[in-house]
């Protein structure tokens, strides 16, 4: 009964994302979210039609548009990297560089803990590979925040929303997956309603960031240094090694 | 096990980034006028050798020990030390200001070197450390103990400049 009221609401407020992104104009805006957003309520009411129609289908529905949805996934990060870095170019190289060292590591972790060129790669089931992409998608969500941080980019309240709702379901997936195999049955149990209350949770929060459209604010400090941005590396260099030799000079005075 | 420990680490740091984002109260404001927080020491006592001389040297302490008053010593102790940990905050203020500006700057520059980003990154990040560094001593010990790890501190930094000038060279070998 629970579990039911759960999946209604979800399926409502997914339903009233989509609407309010027709109405808003918000669709044209965030297309990747919003895809996603469409995706996930189409994934829903396909999944309980198969759950109640045809059961014996319904692991394979299951699977399949799980993996779609990890997809569709990737694209909210996009969206996120595209929206809150481009009035940013030297910060979204960063980002970039970043988000590729990572991939490489973790594609070579995968590689190194599921034998990636030998025939254990069958034997990966599709749970692992959730998991794995998660774990990617999570890591790269936790680089982008940093880099937000240090150069601080002032998210506006949709990309804040966005931010929000997708780190907190990335968060708690990860987890799951990676629990879920350990603490047994008793765990299962408890995550069982955890885990869709938790997305009611990501759900609420997207509405009401996505409620209208509320762009970022233009970065208030804009210094244009062209192409000097060598010399002004260079210089911050300088000035930090000036800085520590006053620092260490005064101590030994 | 080790696998599973991953993936909670990964988790918990998306959580942790979350909370971060969350909980900073920090703004861009800070770009333009880095500086301007109330109650922020004055940056300039660092230029007063005079000042850092007295704070560090051990001239003051032996006058005071001659007195023999066991309370003077403690309360000469007590606000040496005070002095001594907002003269190092101070520095950091400065750094915090001079990294801001930097950053402010670099975000929007197209023409940014992610190696230089990172030279410039981890200088500030040893300044920091050893700013830590020199705190605790102070809390530990007195500032007057700084002088041998400040003598460390800068021949550290030196071999650590030339340590990631090779993990990450750039065009123009500058050293800071």
């Amino acid at each position: 009964m629970l579990s039911q009221a759960i999946w209604i609401a979800a399926v409502a407020l997914e339903a009233l994302l989509v609407i309010r992104s027709v109405s808003r104009g918000l669709g044209w805006r965030y297309p990747y979210f919003y895809s996603y957003i469409g995706f996930v309520l189409a994934q829903d009411v396909l999944r309980m039609f198969v759950y109640t129609k045809h059961p014996m289908i319904y692991p394979q529905v299951y699977w399949s548009t799980q993996f779609l949805g990890l997809l569709f996934g990737c694209g909210v990060l996009w969206e996120i990297y595209r929206c809150a870095l481009s009035p940013f170019p030297g910060a979204r190289r960063i980002a970039r560089n970043v988000l590729g060292i990572l991939v490489i590591v973790l594609l070579m972790k995968a590689a190194l803990s599921h034998g990636f060129w030998t025939a254990n790669r069958a034997i990966l089931t599709t749970l692992d590979i959730e998991r794995d992409l998660r774990l990617v998608q999570a890591m790269s969500l936790a680089a982008l925040i940093s880099v937000f941080a240090f150069y601080r980019v002032s998210l506006g309240r949709n990309l804040r929303a966005l931010v929000f709702g997708y780190g907190i379901f990335l968060a708690t997936s990860v987890i799951n997956l990676a629990v879920r195999g350990q603490l047994g049955e008793r765990f299962e149990l408890t995550w069982e309603w955890l885990q869709p209350s938790l997305y009611i949770v990501v759900l609420a929060v997207w509405s009401s960031g996505m409620w209208r459209y509320s762009p970022m604010e233009p970065p208030k400090v804009a210094w244009s240094i062209g192409e000097d941005y060598e010399r002004l590396a260079r210089s911050t260099r300088i000035r930090l090694g000036e800085l520590r030799s006053r620092v260490n000079k005064g101590i030994r005075a | 096990m080790s696998g599973i420990a991953l993936y909670l680490a990964g988790g918990l740091l998306l959580a942790s980034c979350l909370l971060r984002i969350l909980f900073d109260r920090r703004t861009e404001g800070e770009f333009s006028d880095p500086l301007g927080g109330a109650g922020q020491p004055s940056v300039g006592t660092l230029s007063d050798t005079q000042l850092s001389a007295q704070l560090f040297g051990s001239e003051d302490w032996r006058y005071v020990a001659s007195l023999g008053s066991k309370a003077i010593e403690l309360e000469f102790l007590r606000m040496r030390k005070n002095l001594a940990l907002a003269w190092v905050h101070a520095a950091r203020v400065e750094a915090a200001a001079l990294i801001g500006a930097h950053r402010a700057a670099a975000r929007t520059s197209a023409h940014l070197n992610f190696f230089a980003e990172v030279r410039v990154t981890v200088a500030y990040a040893s300044f920091l450390f050893f700013c830590v560094l020199f705190s605790l001593v102070i809390r530990i010990r007195g500032p007057v103990a700084l002088q041998s790890l400040a003598r460390l501190a800068d021949s550290q930094s030196e071999r650590l400049y030339e340590i990631v000038g090779q993990i990450f060279p750039v065009a123009e070998n500058f050293r800071g």
